[in-house]
């Protein structure tokens, strides 16, 4: 079965450059529609690995997760969601999580699970607000999953009361590149979509610091951080979709960075971090003017070799970038 | 590299959707003939073992890559100095004596590299010249191998009106997200491969043309990137390598050299026994094991090996934000952890240690009466190595109470390169074999202090550095392999950033006065 790759269109996309409005260029498209496909992906026991040689990385991780971030929108995602459930379902009682209550976001703290009788005898989760009058827990199940997200700082002491806090997005540019899907969700919507390992600095610049916009009677401004919520660039109870990860630092938190797809900017994060991630989507971008690219590709080659289960893939792409090699095979978990 | 631009990026992919390379050959006679009897010469040789030779062999290769490697004219006294000419001419004298089954080849040499030093012309200048007469190229970039070069072939370039705006680039530049019309590379391509061909397969310019001698045998093929690409491989496909060559091809095509004989040799042993001939006969009792670093140009510098030696380098490749400290731009990192391609810090004006002579104004009045004090402990403990040797000196220690005495680290506790032991025990087992244990809480006291001042000096320096390299353009440090850092420090000391260009697979003993301290191969 051939999917069709992009049902989030986002063909009208613009950057400011030299006080003008550019049209966005063919090659941000296909990074956009490779990760909107490996996102499309359930990855119940088999995933998709993409390996992409570029001759820059610059803004090719940035359009992958935009890619990844808006196919969040179009797919049910009831795998990840399950899987996302299931992992907060093990927590250690006492965990901080951020939950959404009417429309603020707020602490709490993860009290275990609870058989829900009106949810068919599923589980759900039992969070309590330390605050609240009532003393009752909110209860959270797979179906809402999405509006609970495990707190940055778990040191933080949580306020008697709360007021919670009403998260401001750029409502206008997703509407208009939603088009006709519901933007709400997208807006309240909390779970890791995809994590990116790489150079916070330079996708700073090109999350923060590019300013794009969406070509309606005038230009709908914003940035790449209106779409993919990187975590680190938001305040810490914020909800967010993209996780962020330097490079080189010693190995995260599972806790915090884990998601269905990860992104390697780079060989060297390829290198040092692919062993952590054996059960997502994999899109390894090996640009080809990193010192550590031959070694990069040497180990890429090898878990081709070794470990591809199937290299037929559906992945329909118009035309590739000039300069841009891609493979794409599928693995199974571990 | 700073980070690329959507409309920069955008660039770099035009550049690949249109890229063509085309090949220049050009011809001298005399530099033909040099070449090609050098490669004979050297592999009639084969390896003599011959200092001298090796030496003969040496000067005459680096002079016939540079030849090559420039658009410069032969005589430019950046190639080649009088007294190279005048050693040149010494070895002659040694090989009619010792070696006179290879004297003919050898004067031959000797005669062309003579006759090539009194030229005032270079092909590659030339049609380097011719090309943008006639084409008025209006954003040309000129790529050259050798990086500690580029400043003099920017001066002499900019003599010439046809050529004057040309920018001269790094290989390292060439990863960025500046891109040209085109893109001329003097020599062969091959030279660049040791970039993983990025030069080519991710062109920063629209063309690339390659000036080469034609006797230099040169190609490039398109590799894919992946065992099995499953949809279509882009690269191949936009670069269409054709061979144009501007100034006919006279000589015999048969006689050609591999890019790779070009290329300097190493011989780490030569520049070794050069280098520390003069301080053996000063020798001062301390020497360490330490490795040869080859730095940007024609320095070079040893480095201590031991476990717990660092130095201060800046590694371009670390992210600004967002690492955790070990990860910093500018780090102190174990000497045996240095890579090519990292820069390495060291102190240019002033001389000495900066550290020492930071964390002495640390330490302020006491300094002085700390370094004696320390120093006589380290004497004492040396002269009971060289009286009974590193063995039994460190079997007493283990039976006065050591806990990890052995004869690498007694060497180190012994060298002015380290400050103490990490342990109480270790430390007063040695008081009390030097005699001084009646004053060891003293004499550990000041070590303490030394040591915390050592790490504050460290520290003090690497956050000075590290505010310079970010508020810094860096350009210079990309292009020519080396920079100047001017601290903003009350003694306004100098440091100086060179590229690692590699390390000596072995080690070498030697003084530790020559330990950290920059010198220029003879070459």
């Amino acid at each position: 079965m051939v999917i069709k790759v992009i049902n989030v269109k986002i063909n009208n996309l613009y950057y400011y450059d030299n006080n003008k409005w550019v049209p966005f260029p063919g090659w941000c498209y296909f990074f956009y529609d490779l990760g909107y496909y490996i996102a499309s992906k359930t990855n119940e026991g088999v995933r998709y690995v993409a390996g992409i040689s570029i001759p820059t990385r610059a803004f090719a991780a940035s359009m992958v997760a935009t890619g990844i971030v808006l196919a969040g929108v179009e797919k049910t995602g009831l795998v990840t969601r399950q899987s996302y459930f299931e992992k907060l379902s093990k927590l250690p009682k006492g965990t901080k999580l951020v939950f959404k209550e009417g429309n603020r976001f707020k602490y709490g703290i993860f009290e275990g699970t609870v058989k829900l009788e009106h949810f068919n005898g599923k589980t759900g989760l039992r969070i309590l607000d330390p605050g609240s009058d009532d003393n009752l827990a909110n209860i959270k199940h797979i179906n809402n999953i999405d509006e609970v997200f495990i707190a940055r700082n778990q040191q933080i002491e949580i306020p008697a009361r709360q007021i919670g806090r009403i998260i401001n997005f750029n409502r206008r540019l997703i509407d208009n590149l939603l088009l006709e899907k519901d933007s709400s969700s997208f807006f309240l919507n909390s779970m890791t979509q995809c994590l990116i390992l790489g150079r916070i600095s330079y996708l700073k610049e090109e999350i923060l610091d590019t300013i794009i916009g969406v070509k309606k009677n005038s230009y709908i401004r914003g940035t790449l951080q209106d779409i993919l919520r990187v975590r680190r660039f938001l305040h810490e109870d914020e909800p967010f979709k993209t996780e962020i990860y330097p490079e080189r630092n010693d190995a995260p938190e599972d806790i915090f960075y884990d998601a269905p797809v990860v992104i390697f900017d780079g060989s060297t994060s390829f290198l040092k971090w692919r062993d952590y991630y054996r059960n997502s989507h994999w899109i390894v971008l090996l640009d080809r003017t990193e010192p550590s690219f031959d070694q990069g590709k040497a180990h890429f080659n090898m878990e081709y070799i070794q470990n591809r289960l199937d290299d037929k893939v559906d992945f329909n792409c118009q035309e590739i970038p000039p300069g841009v090699e891609l493979v794409v095979y599928k693995e199974a978990c571990r | 590299m700073r980070n690329i631009s959507l409309a920069k990026a955008s660039e770099v992919y035009n550049c690949a959707s249109k890229i063509t390379v085309a090949w220049h050959q050009v011809d001298h006679k005399d530099l033909r003939r040099f070449s090609i009897l050098l490669k004979k010469f050297k592999t009639s040789l084969g390896d003599t073992g011959d200092n001298n030779i090796k030496k003969f062999t040496s000067y005459l290769g680096r002079y016939c890559y540079k030849l090559c490697a420039v658009p410069l004219a032969f005589n430019d006294s950046v190639l080649v100095k009088q007294s190279s000419l005048d050693k040149l001419a010494d070895l002659l004298k040694y090989i009619s004596n010792v070696h006179t089954g290879y004297f003919k080849e050898a004067k031959e040499l000797v005669s062309l590299a003579n006759k090539l030093s009194t030229s005032s012309t270079n092909p590659l200048l030339g049609c380097l010249l011719e090309f943008h007469v006639e084409n008025k190229p209006r954003n040309s970039a000129l790529l050259v191998k050798d990086t500690s070069l580029i400043n003099h072939v920017e001066q002499v370039l900019a003599r010439y009106q046809a050529v004057k705006d040309i920018k001269i680039v790094s290989p390292v530049q060439l990863r960025g997200g500046e891109c040209y019309d085109q893109l001329f590379i003097i020599g062969p391509v091959k030279w660049f491969s040791y970039y993983n061909d990025y030069v080519i397969n991710s062109p920063r310019a629209r063309e690339i043309h390659i000036i080469k001698f034609s006797w230099i045998k040169d190609s490039w093929e398109p590799q894919p990137t992946f065992t099995n690409s499953n949809l279509p491989v882009n690269i191949p496909a936009n670069v269409q390598p054709s061979n144009n060559t501007l100034q006919k091809d006279t000589s015999n095509i048969n006689e050609h050299v591999d890019p790779g004989d070009l290329l300097p040799t190493i011989d780490w042993d030569n520049i070794y026994n050069s280098i520390t001939r003069m301080e053996h006969s000063n020798y001062n009792n301390e020497c360490v094991e330490a490795r040869m670093f080859l730095l940007e140009g024609d320095g070079a510098v040893f480095l201590d090996i031991s476990e717990n030696s660092r130095s201060i380098v800046i590694d371009l490749e670390v992210d600004e934000i967002g690492e955790s400290n070990n990860s910093s731009r500018v780090k102190k990192i174990n000497n045996n952890e240095i890579k090519e391609g990292m820069y390495l810090l060291l102190r240019t004006s002033g001389g000495g240690d900066y550290i020492i002579d930071v964390a002495n104004k640390i330490l302020g009045e006491k300094a002085s009466y700390a370094r004696e004090m320390q120093e006589h402990w380290k004497k004492l403990l040396r002269e009971h190595v060289s009286q009974r040797g590193t063995w039994e000196v460190s079997k007493t220690l283990k039976s006065l109470g050591s806990k990890i005495a052995n004869e690498a680290n007694t060497r180190n506790w012994m060298s002015s390169q380290n400050i103490k032991p990490s342990n109480f025990e270790d430390f007063e087992a040695i008081t009390k074999l030097v005699g001084l244990h009646e004053q060891v809480e003293e004499y550990w006291k000041i070590a303490t202090a030394i040591d915390k001042a050592h790490r504050s000096a460290g520290h003090h320096i690497r956050k000075l550095l590290l505010q310079k390299v970010n508020n810094t353009d860096l350009t210079i440090l990309y292009k020519t392999g080396r920079m100047d850092f001017k601290l903003d420090h009350e003694d306004g000391g100098t440091l100086t950033a060179f590229r690692v260009h590699g390390k000596s697979p072995s080690t070498y003993t030697i003084p530790v006065s020559r330990v950290g301290h920059y010198f220029e191969r003879d070459v």
